[in-house]
């Protein structure tokens, strides 16, 4: 009887665990909670290092077969010395807490660029939200104008629009899809030079 | 002494778990940190001079 | 070079059918040499469940848990171990054989699945920093076949003993082709200098593949394979360990010692303090004790245990071990 009671406290007690774990009852994240940055920009700061720009969209844009409204953008920045402290800064005025991992294009300034944005690309790599296939465009404005000028018209969904736009190098010559984790390889290796596309902000 | 036999394959299986596990960690990192580029001619070698001694030794 | 090692332990076994390493011992130098052998053996394989289960456990809380903390984690997968030890052996290898099929598949996946990523040149020069280093130098990743240790103690629980030298050819060839995979997409993945800085390079192999737009993010997937694959390797270890130690001390019920290995490994598991340490502990100090314990070791036990049964068998005529006695 005694062994008996015993395994059904020891299973009450696995059970519990479990659930405080995965569950979590004081802290559960849905999809509604976050705020997916679709596109990052870098500029060189008016009164810090960096200028980050984040653009936003609303999480049930992101689906296909949505209906045929442009779906709503938000674009804000912040500025800091290096992109986590411009994350946890954004992250206080935003209402819900930043998550890039349906960052699609990251995108830095000519006059960024020419500094050197190896520090960047590091602290991204390093970052487990942002994924390796995310595009490196350098942007010939600033980031900041480069992602505001963006107004797909046809494309309702500006993440499938960030997805769509590096495919024309299969058919043009004109452009390269260069993503993140190819450049930062060829920015370690020794015998390949990195190289990203320079684009000005002109859409449709 | 467990009195309970297995299979060949369930063997084979046992053996192969452990390398497998720790490639997914970290055991390729090692070899290329220690051979470098040569990593691939390190993980041949090896192998074909074991081969070459099994078919001499049958 | 495996392959030549192997076929020598199965050789060299081959005079001791259904008897293990602690059992030679055992015949070799009586009982102080049959519990320092076994003992070590036990405190490799703690050192192994605990380190792999903390690195794997910070992996885990790095990609996907970052809110919770790293004991629970392993608590989890204790838990799962202790639960499938007392299954018993044959129940932890049959579904191990079940599990391997769809991690050999996740390893092969990943690496015909990043072709389109692959850069070729990552394998120049061909022989990386030099021929001593790379063949000669290059003999300590024999570390790698770590596996040898458990072929050790594999002899008792095979049906067919006569089968024991294919077995242990076999696996030892598959586990070169599997390393070999594995390397091969890493090289031609990055270069070597983030390759050495990565944790978990596989996984964040995996996070390239991707086809069109529809198939994205598989890595996911591949984690919960290798998640339940981690757990079969660990019940596996956990098994041999409290084996030996049933063996060693003639145990009749193993219910108490199997918790109480349990709480020795969770232990163990917190003491490093960061990810340095368990990356050192993971590389360095199991690459020695694998060369020291599982090769010199227990090979020059089993070559003293060849010469002492053909001396006996000169003398005698005949050789029994009485397995009783050991």
């Amino acid at each position: 009887m005694i062994k008996h009671l015993y395994k059904y406290i020891v299973i009450v007690i696995i059970a519990t665990l479990f659930y405080s774990t995965f569950v979590g009852a004081h802290s559960v994240q849905s999809v509604d909670d976050l705020a997916y940055a679709v596109a990052i920009g870098f500029d060189v700061g008016e009164n810090d290092r960096i200028k980050v720009t984040f653009q936003f969209t609303m999480p049930n844009s992101t689906g296909e077969g949505a209906s045929s409204e442009v779906a709503p953008i938000v674009v804000d920045h912040s500025e800091a010395a290096c992109i986590e402290s411009a994350v946890n800064l954004m992250n206080t005025f935003v209402s819900k807490e930043i998550n890039l991992s349906h960052c699609k294009v990251i995108v830095f300034s000519e006059e960024f660029a020419k500094q050197g944005i190896s520090k960047e690309i590091y602290s991204l790599m390093n970052k487990v939200q942002v994924r390796p296939d995310s595009n490196i465009i350098i942007s010939t404005s600033t980031a900041e104008e480069y992602i505001k000028s963006v107004k797909p018209s046809l494309e309702n969904l500006v993440a499938k629009f960030y997805e769509i736009l590096p495919r024309s190098s299969e058919y043009t010559g004109f452009t390269a899809d260069i993503k993140l984790g190819e450049f930062f390889s060829k920015l370690e290796s020794k015998s390949e030079e990195a190289i990203a596309i320079l684009r000005q902000p002109c859409f449709f | 002494m467990i009195n309970k036999k297995i299979g060949n394959l369930e063997a084979i299986a046992l053996v192969i778990t452990v390398m497998v596990n720790h490639i997914v960690l970290n055991l390729p990192k090692s070899v290329i940190s220690s051979t470098k580029s040569g990593a691939i001619m390190n993980v041949i070698f090896i192998t074909l001079v074991a081969i070459r001694n099994c078919l001499l030794n049958f | 070079m495996q392959f030549g090692i192997v076929y020598l332990i199965s050789k060299l076994l081959g005079k001791f059918p259904r008897l293990d390493i602690v059992d030679i011992s055992n015949f070799l130098g009586g009982k102080w040499l049959k519990f320092t052998i076994g003992i070590l053996f036990i405190l490799y394989f703690i050192f192994t469940i605990s380190i792999l289960l903390r690195s794997f456990s910070e992996g885990l809380k790095i990609i996907f848990f970052p809110r919770t903390s790293v004991p629970v984690i392993m608590l989890l997968f204790l838990i799962a171990i202790v639960i499938s030890s007392k299954l018993g052996f044959q129940a932890i290898s049959r579904s191990n054989l079940f599990i391997i099929g769809f991690v050999l598949f996740t390893l092969f996946f990943i690496f015909f699945a990043n072709i389109q990523n692959f850069t070729f040149q990552g394998m120049l020069p061909l022989l990386g920093e030099g021929v001593q280093s790379t063949f000669f130098a290059g003999l300590s990743n024999l570390f790698a076949f770590g596996g040898i240790s458990y072929l050790y103690f594999l002899s008792p629980y095979l049906k067919d003993e006569k089968s024991y030298r294919k077995v242990a050819l076999i696996s030892t060839g598959m586990s070169g082709i599997c390393l070999l995979i594995s390397v091969a997409t890493l090289l031609f993945l990055s270069p070597t200098t983030i390759i050495q800085e990565e944790i978990f390079p596989i996984y964040l192999a995996s996070r390239y593949i991707e086809f069109g737009r529809f198939f994205q993010r598989l890595d996911a997937v591949f984690l919960l394979i290798w998640i339940i694959s981690i757990t079969s390797f660990l019940s596996i270890s956990f098994c041999f360990t409290t084996k030996i130690f049933q063996k060693l001390f003639r145990l009749q019920y193993s219910k108490w010692y199997i918790s109480l290995f349990s709480i020795i490994i969770f232990g163990v598991g917190l003491l490093p303090k960061d990810m340095y340490q368990i990356i050192f502990l993971e590389n360095t100090v199991y690459q020695y004790i694998i060369l020291i314990l599982v090769l010199a070791i227990s090979l020059s036990l089993l070559v003293f245990a060849n010469i002492k049964y053909n001396k006996l068998e000169k003398k005698k005529g005949v050789v029994s071990i009485d397995k009783a006695s050991l």
